[in-house]
């Protein structure tokens, strides 16, 4: 039998080589495809595992805060001896806000119940040179102390330095960083708004399931909402990597005006940014109007703060997009507010972050607003108990 | 019928400055781009970001957000021109925006009136206010910028103590599905807002009483000698902006489902803005209904588009204040080349 011929060799050969030179070119190309990927492809499954762990961790946070909250205050006391009949000069941005009001109606009998303090407010009016005169009369009038609430404590340095001349203390009220006495203040008392921050992002996080895309509506004319909407974007960051926030400030004066177009055109450029998340619902209102009227409430989810009594019912209106509504307990606040003024007035160590309760309210528990007190909605009120407590007579 | 009376056809609608005749001397040119300065400013606008962002700008949900969302500024400054059209200031428009939303909302939402009756009984205390500011201002002869300071002041402070200083809710589901009811893709309150540019139109530059309206605001003692009713008419101006900036304030808290007791006071300054914008528009130095629907529109599509880019904020009130100052002084200027040209 005669075997293949040695012409059909040559041929063989040639096909053995050009496979052999196709297997070389493939496992070459695969390599080197596998060498340029391996580290995309790696990054990119770290990137979706860190993503997957951040969602988990936002997902716990979110419903820690959908409990009512708990007790995380102080326990150091303070001696009320000696107290009674001080004087605090209560130097309200605007007494027309109404938690603004309610935080100074609450102190003046706090303070007087407990402390025999007595606590002037001066109504600001929005007005720096209001905020000035208040600061003039305590020293006028030699109160023992000035609470300044909701102003930035940068832009009372001269006032600041001038009481302290006059041996009066300055405590600041709300200026973002809870226990931050950066200003020249003796104490700041004030909800972590750069928690509630977080808590925003982690529901952002949450409820995009890692994959969302939003904007951040900060309005810097307040001094808390830088504080707040950085915490936003740090904490999107760190749990979920692969999620984009963008920031945009829009002030008091515009929030009427611009908040519903800015909504609309966010949509219309980027129909995938469906996550809105305004620093206050206050400021999210006109634009839930909007959003009504555009007929959008399913295609976008806003997610807001303050759980204002009035605005945060439209969680029981898909039409309006509001899915979260963040509150911070305002009577708890009060409380806090108290406690500072018997510590700086006793001499003793302030209190660098009292943990004021904050409760998230979303879709899933919004049959908890009812009424308009919102004090109930909270489902704690311990702290009463606790602040008495820590005060002794 | 005095000469007066004669309705105002285009270029005619001059006459009380002594335009008409310059108006021919001039050159066409110059004319046109007084008159029409703030509409092409607008399509060059549009022009402008409809290149800058081609696929997302010129499209219709554009559209839908020019028109749909910004009727409130349009009512508050159709109603605000009722008043600057007879030479009056009404600084209490904003405040009764906001107290018009506050009342309707309090009577509908808390006490339970059916919602016919809260808006008829606001729109009748907004008529009443624009009454009180006209008997202080036209018949005891205060000057009006100053009793509507102190009557907006008032208004504020009603709007607080109505609500209690909340944000109040509870208006009808159908009286808020009513406002947010759409038509071709844009809410029905803006076509309400487009009635009434054509309705002031029409009375402003077709009737005998838009003409009287123009010759009171020129010069109130000529008018006078000339036998107008010029307390009745400086009057009817602002009691229709009370009225109308009333009913603007229910449109807003249609819109919103609740009503902010404060909100009405940021309409102010922007309307007085598109206000006197208008007025540099179609029927230069004069306040007219199509002026303003442009200039609002203008101010609108020129902030959208801005947003469209990326910015928000204070970009928005450069260019808010910036196009005011602009159309202003260029038309200004303008007027003052033609009476040169005289």
């Amino acid at each position: 039998m005669r075997r293949a011929t040695p012409i059909a060799r040559p041929d063989a050969g040639s096909r053995s080589r050009k496979k052999s030179f196709a297997a070389l070119s493939l496992t070459v190309g695969i390599a080197v495809t596998a060498s340029v990927l391996a580290p995309v492809v790696s990054a990119s499954a770290a990137s979706s595992t860190a993503t997957s762990a951040g969602v988990i961790r936002a997902t716990a946070v979110v419903n820690s805060y959908r409990k009512p909250p708990v007790w995380k205050g102080p326990s150091a006391t303070v001696s009320l001896k000696g107290l009674a009949g001080k004087r605090v000069v209560y130097i309200n941005v605007s007494s027309g806000i109404p938690v603004l009001k309610y935080w100074s109606d609450h102190v003046t009998a706090l303070a007087l119940k407990y402390g025999g303090v007595k606590v002037e407010v001066v109504d600001a009016k929005g007005s720096v040179d209001e905020a000035n005169k208040g600061f003039a009369m305590a020293i006028a009038t030699k109160a023992d102390a000035v609470l300044l609430q909701a102003f930035p404590a940068s832009l009372f340095q001269k006032q600041i330095a001038d009481a302290h001349a006059a041996g009066i203390k300055v405590i600041t009220g709300n200026t973002g960083v809870p226990g931050d006495v950066s200003g020249g203040q003796d104490a700041e008392v004030s909800f972590d708004y750069a928690q509630v921050g977080r808590i925003q992002a982690d529901w952002f996080v949450m409820d995009s399931k890692g994959k969302g895309k939003g904007l951040v509506v900060s309005s810097n004319d307040v001094p808390a909402s830088p504080t707040q909407a950085n915490a936003i974007v740090a904490e999107a960051k760190k749990n979920c990597p692969t999620c984009n926030l963008i920031t945009k400030d829009v002030q008091i004066p515009q929030w009427q005006t611009s908040i519903p177009t800015l909504f609309q055109s966010t949509i219309n450029t980027d129909p995938t940014r469906t996550y809105l998340l305004p620093i206050y619902d206050g400021q999210s209102l006109p634009g839930l109007g909007a959003i009504r009227a555009a007929g959008a409430g399913s295609k976008v989810s806003v997610g807001t703060f303050n759980a204002t009594p009035g605005i945060v019912e439209s969680l029981n209106d898909p039409k309006s997009g509001l899915k979260l509504d963040i509150g911070g307990n305002n009577e708890w606040w009060a409380y806090a507010g108290t406690d500072t003024i018997f510590r700086v007035l006793s001499g003793t160590a302030p209190i660098k972050n009292y943990n004021i309760g904050l409760r998230v309210f979303d879709t899933s528990n919004s049959n908890l607003i009812k009424g308009t007190d919102d004090g109930p909605w909270y489902g704690y009120t311990g702290f009463r108990g606790r602040f008495t407590a820590l005060w002794k007579k | 019928m005095s000469k007066i009376d004669e309705p105002v056809k285009s270029e005619a609608a001059t006459v009380a400055k002594g335009g008409a005749s310059r108006l021919g001397r001039l050159p066409q040119v110059t004319q046109r781009l007084e008159r029409y300065g703030v509409l092409l400013a607008w399509v060059g606008v549009a022009l402008l970001f409809s290149i800058l962002l081609p696929k997302t700008f010129p499209t219709w949900p554009t559209v839908r957000l020019i028109f749909g969302t910004q009727t409130v500024i349009l009512f508050a400054t159709i109603g605000l021109m009722f008043s600057l059209a007879v030479g009056e200031f009404d600084l209490s428009m904003g405040s009764m925006v906001g107290f018009g939303g506050s009342m309707m909302t309090v009577l509908n939402g808390t006490n339970h009136w059916p919602a016919w009756a809260a808006v008829l009984a606001t729109l009748a205390t907004s008529f009443l206010f624009g009454c009180i500011n006209a008997f202080l201002a036209v018949y005891i002869g205060v000057q009006s910028i100053i009793i509507t300071l102190g009557t907006g002041t008032l208004l504020a402070g009603l709007s607080l103590a109505i609500t209690g200083g909340q944000v109040v809710t509870g208006i009808s589901t159908s009286l808020v599905n009513f406002i947010s009811t759409q038509f071709l893709g844009i809410p029905l309150p803006f076509y309400f807002a487009l009635l009434l540019t054509v309705v002031a139109w029409f009375i402003l530059q077709q009737t005998p009483l838009g003409r009287r309206m123009i010759f009171v605001q020129e010069n109130r003692e000529v008018a006078r000698l000339a036998g107008l009713k010029v307390k009745r008419i400086r009057a009817g101006g602002l009691i229709a902006t009370a009225t109308i900036a009333g009913f603007a304030g229910m449109v807003l808290a249609g819109t919103n489902g609740a009503a902010n007791p404060q909100a009405g006071s940021y309409y102010l300054l922007p309307a007085f803005a598109a206000a006197f914008l208008g007025s540099t528009a179609i029927i230069p130095g004069r306040f007219n209904a199509i002026g303003t629907f442009v200039a609002v529109y203008f101010l609108v599509t020129g902030i959208t588009g801005l947003q469209y880019l990326g910015y928000a904020g204070w970009p928005e009130q450069v260019f808010y204040g910036g196009s005011l100052v602009l159309a202003v002084t260029i038309s200004h200027l303008v007027g003052r080349h033609q009476i040169k040209g005289n």
